[in-house]
């Protein structure tokens, strides 16, 4: 079975959107978000998200129903969760394996943006899968500031309205996190792309990370992964388990070229929409300016 | 095209910096008539067996011969300024300096950081042009016979604070400068001179030189040109950004001065300040070489760059380029995946910058300079590393031939190399008055002495 291919990033990165087009091609299949590898088990995952990301179940539920019933209704999320409570021992490892089992012979796109605030989450990941490919996704620390406040202001009340980290610090936790993990793996590994890049010019970018993967580059399989709508995960899900990746994307996950193009990087050095009259710390622009940003 | 050298076929030439132990880096090299020309700079000069030299190895004889050294010139207050790499780092070696009673006087000239013989206008014979470290402000040394040299044109070419010039490069009937580092009664730059300038001269004689190109190439982050080579056909200019990274220039010189400019790599290929610095640039096979790097021991403290390790690229005449080694990355230009299947550093994180390189009997050679041995001092572990030669004839392909400074840990880096009619000439730079002090103040077993001092120059001799 190949390898799968591991999307690295903060939240608010273009994460759902990105998973879904790699997820797209002949060759791979997108998933929602697991957050597996915040326990050695299912169910040390599973309660783990309890405290993180309430919303984080979600994920691993319509997986299982989209793969063992072939569809995701409330029931068949009911039975989900009856499959997760059963087999709540078996190992992460397991886990992944059964479900690459039910894909067959494509390379599983997995992304969790939970995973990058804890070290040991990226370890576990590691050494569950260590030949995996690892892509960190990056997006500029104003746009994914105000994109973390915005998604709290309006979906706030169902994570519980818990207090967040500051969204600066937060970016650097993340990202900081999947660059310095990244810099322990062989060259070639771990790679990293702006999400900007990706958004305004698929057609130079996601040849090449074709080509990286060693999977077909070629325009029709490149055209395919421009449609993530047609993942099974690319809608709102049942009541049981609506989400599994950003709600905002869920809710119109058809790319609108016109607006991609437009996507742009905002400059650094301009004091932070979130905290009026302040910059954004030395540490952050450094990272940041590693990224390519200005 | 001749074999790889192997580790066994150098041999030392000069060791300790040939009875100067100030005499800390082989900065340029040469060869010229018979000899091979070295430029020994002394980083800091209080005496006179402490001043810089230019020495000449005949390579018949096997004798060293001293052939120039400065004039001393009464001390000026420039003599003791700090260095911007070393403010709030290294405050007691700084405070220590500071402390010192200054000598009357000071030698002219405290380096030589770049050579070429080259024949202009005015020269009959090819002639050996030497670029100088001045705290009065950098100048260029000429000699027709190897043994007498002249100062030609003004210091820093009208500009007293400019301390060096770097990277006289010839193409065709002109010869190519860069100001490099700043010197002012406040402070010395070692690295990014008052402007990014390039000049152009065909008569370098006359001391009369003309902007070859727009100051920085109009970027205001082009703080600096790291770096100049010809080939056949271009010439072409690295630049140190510590904004956006590198960048990389050429232009075919033709019209009048200044050229016209082609940028052909930007953003520091897509790794931006990471590749704050082109350090080294050769045509191999057709192509050019461009070495990256990062000033200081892999972090330079004046940006806040690093700390990384230093990359390869190589530019085709068409203007694509390959990584050779360093970080795979997506970028505009298509992936790049190293072509040598090696990380940055040649997978060595503290090779921070690819320092010199020379193509001897068709085999394409780089040194490096390695900070392990710093790193590991200031870790309080076994003192290991020093700077490694690395060589290659394909430009894909490497192999390791000289590691660990050839057992002198103090000796960082290969500051430059030189083909010969011998062999290859591998010069080094030497930091064991830095090491010794940091031994002492972080109360290491390790000891540094005399035979770790002063640079070294090792040939690599070809097979008779």
């Amino acid at each position: 079975m190949p390898e799968p291919l591991f999307l690295l990033s903060a939240p608010r990165s273009f994460s759902s959107v990105t998973g879904s087009i790699l997820g797209q091609h002949p060759q791979t299949y997108g998933l929602p978000e697991l957050n597996l590898f915040l326990g050695d088990t299912l169910g040390e995952a599973w309660n783990a998200l309890g405290h993180v990301l309430p919303l984080g179940h979600d994920g691993i539920l319509r997986t299982i129903a989209e793969l063992v019933e072939g569809k995701q209704t409330e029931e068949t999320i009911v039975s989900a969760r009856q499959w997760t409570i059963k087999n709540a021992h078996w190992p992460t490892r397991k886990v992944f394996d059964f479900i690459q089992e039910a894909v067959g012979d494509k390379i599983l796109v997995e992304k969790s943006p939970s995973l990058t605030l804890m070290p040991n989450a990226l370890e576990r990941m590691y050494s569950n899968f260590p030949q995996a490919s690892f892509l960190h996704l990056v997006r500029h620390p104003r746009a994914t500031g105000k994109s973390v406040l915005e998604l709290h202001k309006n979906y706030g009340k169902r994570t519980g309205g818990r207090t967040l980290l500051d969204p600066e610090q937060l970016w650097l936790r993340c990202n900081q996190n999947a660059a310095d993990f990244g810099a322990t793996l062989p060259t070639g590994q771990y790679m990293r792309i702006k999400g900007e890049w990706l958004m305004t010019d698929p057609y130079t970018y996601l040849p090449q990370i074709a080509q990286w993967l060693d999977i077909d580059d070629g325009p029709d399989a490149i055209e395919e992964m421009l449609h993530p709508e047609n993942s099974p995960y690319a809608c709102v899900g049942p009541e049981g388990a609506p989400y599994g990746n950003d709600p905002n994307f869920l809710k119109n996950p058809n790319l609108d070229r016109e607006r991609m193009q437009k996507i742009s990087e905002p400059r650094l050095d301009d004091a932070i929409d979130w905290r009026p009259g302040e910059h954004f710390t030395r540490p952050v622009v450094k990272l940041a300016n590693q990224f390519g940003y200005q | 095209m001749g074999d790889i050298l192997a580790t066994e076929q150098f041999e030392f030439i000069a060791k300790k910096g040939l009875g100067r132990a100030h005499n800390a880096i082989a900065h340029s090299m040469a060869a010229f008539g018979d000899s091979l020309y070295v430029g020994a700079t002394s980083p800091s000069t209080a005496g006179e067996d402490t001043l810089p030299r230019i020495m000449a190895y005949n390579l018949k004889t096997r004798e060293w011969t001293t052939v120039y050294e400065p004039e001393l010139i009464e001390t000026t207050e420039r003599a003791s300024v700090p260095d911007v790499q070393f403010v709030g780092v290294e405050s007691k070696v700084t405070d220590r300096l500071k402390s010192r009673t200054p000598e009357d006087f000071m030698a002219r000239e405290f380096g030589f950081r770049s050579m070429l013989v080259f024949k202009g206008k005015s020269d009959k014979a090819p002639c050996l042009y030497v670029a100088t470290l001045s705290r009065t402000g950098g100048t260029i040394l000429r000699s027709e016979d190897g043994k007498t040299f002249e100062i030609v044109g003004e210091p820093g070419f009208g500009n007293d604070e400019v301390l060096s010039f770097r990277g006289l490069t010839a193409f065709k009937d002109k010869v190519f400068v860069a100001p490099v580092g700043t010197i002012t009664n406040e402070y010395i730059d070692r690295n990014l001179a008052p402007e990014a300038r390039i000049y152009v001269s065909t008569d370098p004689a006359s001391g009369k030189w003309q902007d070859a190109c727009e100051i920085g190439f109009g970027e205001d982050g082009n703080r600096a040109i790291f770096s100049l080579a010809a080939t056949k056909n271009y010439v072409y200019a690295g630049t140190g950004n510590p904004v956006t990274g590198m960048e990389l220039w050429r232009t075919d010189a033709k019209g009048k001065a200044p050229y016209k400019w082609e940028k052909v790599l930007a953003f520091g290929g897509f790794r931006y300040a990471q590749n704050f610095a082109t350090a080294a640039m050769a045509e191999f096979n057709g192509a050019l070489y461009v070495g990256g790097g990062i000033t200081g021991f892999g972090y330079d403290k004046a940006h806040d760059i690093g700390p990384a390790a230093a990359e390869l690229i190589r530019v085709h005449d068409d203007g694509s380029w390959d990584l050779i080694f360093g970080e795979a990355r997506f970028t505009p230009d298509g992936l790049k995946i190293p072509l040598s299947a090696m990380g940055p550093g040649l997978d060595d994180p503290f090779n921070s910058i690819v320092w010199s390189m020379c193509e001897h009997d068709g085999v394409f050679y780089i040194g490096t300079h390695n900070w392990e041995p710093v790193e590991a001092l200031n870790k309080g572990r076994e003192i290991i590393g020093g700077y490694q030669l690395w060589a290659s004839k394909d430009g894909e392909e490497w192999e390791m031939i000289l590691s660990d400074g050839c057992g002198n840990p103090a000796s960082t880096g290969i500051r430059t190399l030189c083909s010969t009619s011998i062999g290859l000439a591998v010069g080094t730079s030497n930091h064991a008055n830095l090491m010794q002090f940091l031994a002492r103040i972080k109360r290491s077993k390790n000891a540094f002495d005399g035979s770790h001092t002063g640079f070294e120059v090792l040939i690599g001799h070809d097979p008779d």
